[in-house]
C-alpha cells in the first residue's frame, strides 16, 4: 500500500517538476544569455563561471537606447494610473454600492456592457480625441485613458457590498458625512480589495503595449514594452543585449508579483482578473 | 415627514453625483464617446487629412469582398485560438495534479505563474531567441535528438504555430490558477461516495470532475478566446505579421490600416467586425454551455 503511494507521489512531483522545468526554462535560458559574451552567445551551455559573467550587455542596453529613461517613465506611468484608477474606482463603486440616485441600476449596466467591447473598437476615436487635447507624445496621453475603468469600479462594488451597513449607520448618526464615511470607514476596511486592484493595475500597466506604442514617439517618453520593441528593430541579432533589455522589463513585474503573491492569487480567484 | 425626506433624497442624490463624477468624465470621454464615435466612423472614408466622406455600408462591403485579405486575417486569428483549448487540456493536468494534498504545491503554483506576469513584449523577443532557427537553444536540443532544425518562424504555417505554442506557455499558470479554485470548491463527499459504489477513478473524472468545473471551463474559454483574438504586441515583434502575412491578424490588420494607410474609417468598421465575432463567439460558448454546466 505505501509502496503504491509512495509511487504515486514520485509520479506527480515528477510531472510537475518536469512542467516547472518547461516553463522556467525560456526565462532562464534568456537570463543567462544576457549574462554571456557576445562571442559566448551561441555556444549553447546552460551554464556560465561565475568569472566569466558578462555585465558589459546591461551597461551597453543602457547607452544605446535610454533604457534608465524608459525604466523610470514605466515607473511614473504606471504608478500614476494605479492612484488613478484606485481612486476613481473606489469614489464611483461607493456611489453604485451605497447611495441612491436615479438610474443606478441602468448607468450600471452600461458600465458592465462596454466590458465586453475590445479594445481594438475604440482606439481610433480614442487616439483624435487625445489629439484633441494636445496629448499626443505626452505621458498624459497614456496616464489618462487608462485611469477610469468600468473593472475597477465593478470590482470595488462587489467588495463595498460585503462591508456591515451598520459600521456606516454608526458613523452617520455622529454626524459624519458621506465622503468621511467613504474616507474613514469604506476604504480603510477595504485595504486588502485596495491592494489587489492596485497590484493588478500596477502589473498591467507595467506590461502594457498597445495604447503606449500608438500614442508616444519621443524615445524620452517611451515606457519599458515600446523601448525594447525599439532596441529589437534596431540591433535584431545582438541577443545578448535585447535579452539584458528583455531581463529589464521583465524582473520589475515579476519581482513585484513574488513579493505580493498571495494578494494576487486571492484577487485571481475571487475576479477572474488578469 | 415626506417632505423632510424628500429634501434629503434630493441631497444625496447630488452628493452620489459628486462620487461618480471623476469615473463617469473619463467613462463617457475615453470610453462609451469612443464606442459611438466609432461606430459612426466606420460609416465614413477618411483619411485624416482631407475632410470625413460619408460612403453608408462601403467600407463593409470592401472588407468582405475577396481582394480585402480579409478571410485569411480571419482564418489566421482563428488559428491562434486553437491556443485555448491546447492550453486548457495542459493546465486543467496540471491543476489536478496541484490539488493534491502534498508539500510544496506553493512553490509550483509561483514557477507556474511567472510568464503571465511577464511584459508580453520581453516575452516574444525571448521566444524570438528561443526560435532562432540558426542557434535558437529549441533547435539545439533538437539536433541533440538528431533531429533536423526547424524554420520556426520562417514559414506561415510554422509562424502561427510558434505563436500559438507562445501564447500556451504565457498563458498556462492563470489557467491552472482558475481551474485550481474550481477543483476546491468541489466538495470531497462526492468522491467518497463515488468511490464507495466503486467508480473508477477515471469514470469519477468524466462523471464529477469535469462536469463540476463547468462554470471554470466557459469562463477561460471565453476570455481566452478573447485574448487570443486581441494578440498583436508578440506579433508586431516575432513576424511583422508575415512571413507571407501568416500570422497577419485582424487586429493587426486594423492598427495597420488606423496608422500606416491612415484609412480610419475602413480600421473602425473592422473593428466593429472583430466585435461582432467576439460578441458571436462568446454568446454561442454561453449557451452551448448554459445547457451543460452545473452551477452549484
Amino acid at each position: 500500500m505505501s509502496n503504491i503511494f509512495t509511487r504515486r507521489k514520485f509520479a506527480i512531483y515528477f510531472t510537475l517538476a518536469a512542467g516547472s522545468i518547461l516553463m522556467i526554462a525560456p526565462l532562464y535560458w534568456s537570463f543567462i544569455t544576457s549574462l554571456k559574451s557576445p562571442a559566448d552567445a551561441f555556444d549553447g551551455r546552460w551554464w556560465l563561471a561565475i568569472e566569466k559573467i558578462y555585465w558589459q550587455n546591461y551597461l551597453d542596453v543602457v547607452k544605446l537606447l535610454p533604457f534608465g529613461r524608459f525604466f523610470l517613465n514605466s515607473l511614473f506611468i504606471a504608478i500614476s494610473i494605479t492612484i488613478l484608477q484606485v481612486l476613481t474606482s473606489s469614489l464611483s463603486a461607493y456611489a453604485f454600492a451605497r447611495l441612491h440616485f436615479p438610474g443606478r441600476e441602468r448607468i450600471f449596466l452600461v458600465y458592465l456592457a462596454t466590458l465586453m467591447v475590445p479594445g481594438q473598437v475604440t482606439i481610433i476615436p480614442l487616439y483624435f480625441i487625445i489629439k484633441y487635447f494636445g496629448w499626443i507624445n505626452q505621458y498624459a496621453g497614456v496616464i489618462f485613458p487608462a485611469a477610469f475603468t468600468a473593472l475597477g469600479t465593478f470590482l470595488l462594488r462587489q467588495f463595498f457590498m460585503t462591508i456591515p451597513r451598520e459600521l456606516e449607520d454608526a458613523a452617520a448618526i455622529d454626524g459624519a458625512s458621506r465622503f468621511a464615511i467613504y474616507w474613514k470607514i469604506i476604504l480603510p476596511l477595504s485595504l486588502p480589495a485596495l491592494a489587489t486592484l492596485s497590484i493588478f493595475v500596477f502589473i498591467n500597466a507595467w506590461n502594457d503595449f498597445f495604447w503606449p506604442f500608438i500614442v508616444l514617439a519621443d524615445p524620452q517618453k517611451l515606457p519599458l514594452p515600446v523601448g525594447l520593441t525599439k532596441l529589437a528593430t534596431a540591433h535584431a541579432s545582438d541577443w545578448t543585449r535585447l535579452m539584458a533589455g528583455a531581463m529589464i522589463a521583465l524582473l520589475p513585474a515579476l519581482l513585484v508579483y513574488i513579493t505580493f503573491q498571495k494578494f494576487i492569487n486571492n484577487g485571481i480567484v475571487l475576479t477572474g482578473f488578469k | 415627514m415626506p417632505q423632510l425626506f424628500k429634501s434629503r433624497a434630493y441631497r444625496d442624490r447630488w452628493i452620489a453625483y459628486a462620487f461618480l463624477l471623476p469615473n463617469i468624465i473619463g467613462f463617457l470621454l475615453f470610453m462609451l464617446g469612443p464606442i459611438i464615435a466609432s461606430l459612426v466612423m466606420s460609416l465614413f472614408r477618411w483619411d485624416i487629412f482631407t475632410s470625413p466622406t460619408f460612403i453608408d455600408w462601403d467600407n463593409f462591403f470592401e472588407i468582405f469582398s475577396t481582394r480585402s485579405g480579409f478571410g485569411q486575417y480571419l482564418s489566421n486569428t482563428l488559428f491562434f485560438a486553437l491556443s485555448v483549448p491546447l492550453g486548457l487540456t495542459l493546465a486543467l493536468g496540471f491543476a489536478l495534479l496541484l490539488h493534491q494534498p502534498l508539500r510544496g504545491m506553493g512553490f509550483f503554483k509561483t514557477i507556474y505563474f511567472l510568464p503571465v506576469v511577464s511584459s508580453a513584449i520581453a516575452v516574444a523577443i525571448i521566444w524570438q531567441w528561443l526560435l532562432n532557427k540558426d542557434f535558437g537553444v529549441i533547435n539545439l536540443l533538437l539536433a541533440k535528438l538528431h533531429v533536423a532544425p526547424v524554420d520556426w518562424l520562417g514559414t506561415p504555417l510554422m509562424a502561427k504555430i510558434s505563436v500559438v505554442l507562445m501564447t500556451v506557455w504565457k498563458s498556462l499558470g492563470y489557467n491552472i490558477l482558475i481551474y485550481l479554485a474550481a477543483r476546491q470548491g468541489i466538495p470531497d463527499e462526492l468522491y467518497e461516495a463515488a468511490h464507495l459504489d466503486g467508480a473508477p477513478s477515471w469514470r469519477r473524472f468524466t462523471h464529477i470532475t469535469l462536469p463540476l468545473l463547468g462554470p471554470a471551463h466557459l469562463f477561460l474559454l471565453i476570455t481566452g478566446f478573447i485574448s487570443s483574438f486581441q494578440l498583436f504586441g508578440p506579433i508586431y515583434v516575432m513576424t511583422q505579421g508575415g512571413p507571407l502575412k501568416g500570422t497577419w491578424s485582424l487586429v493587426y490588420e486594423i492598427w495597420w490600416k488606423a496608422f500606416r494607410e491612415f484609412r480610419m474609417g475602413y480600421a473602425a468598421a473592422l473593428s466593429w467586425i472583430l466585435f461582432a465575432i467576439i460578441f458571436v463567439v462568446t454568446l454561442v460558448q454561453w449557451r452551448y454551455a448554459e445547457r451543460k454546466i452545473h452551477y452549484s
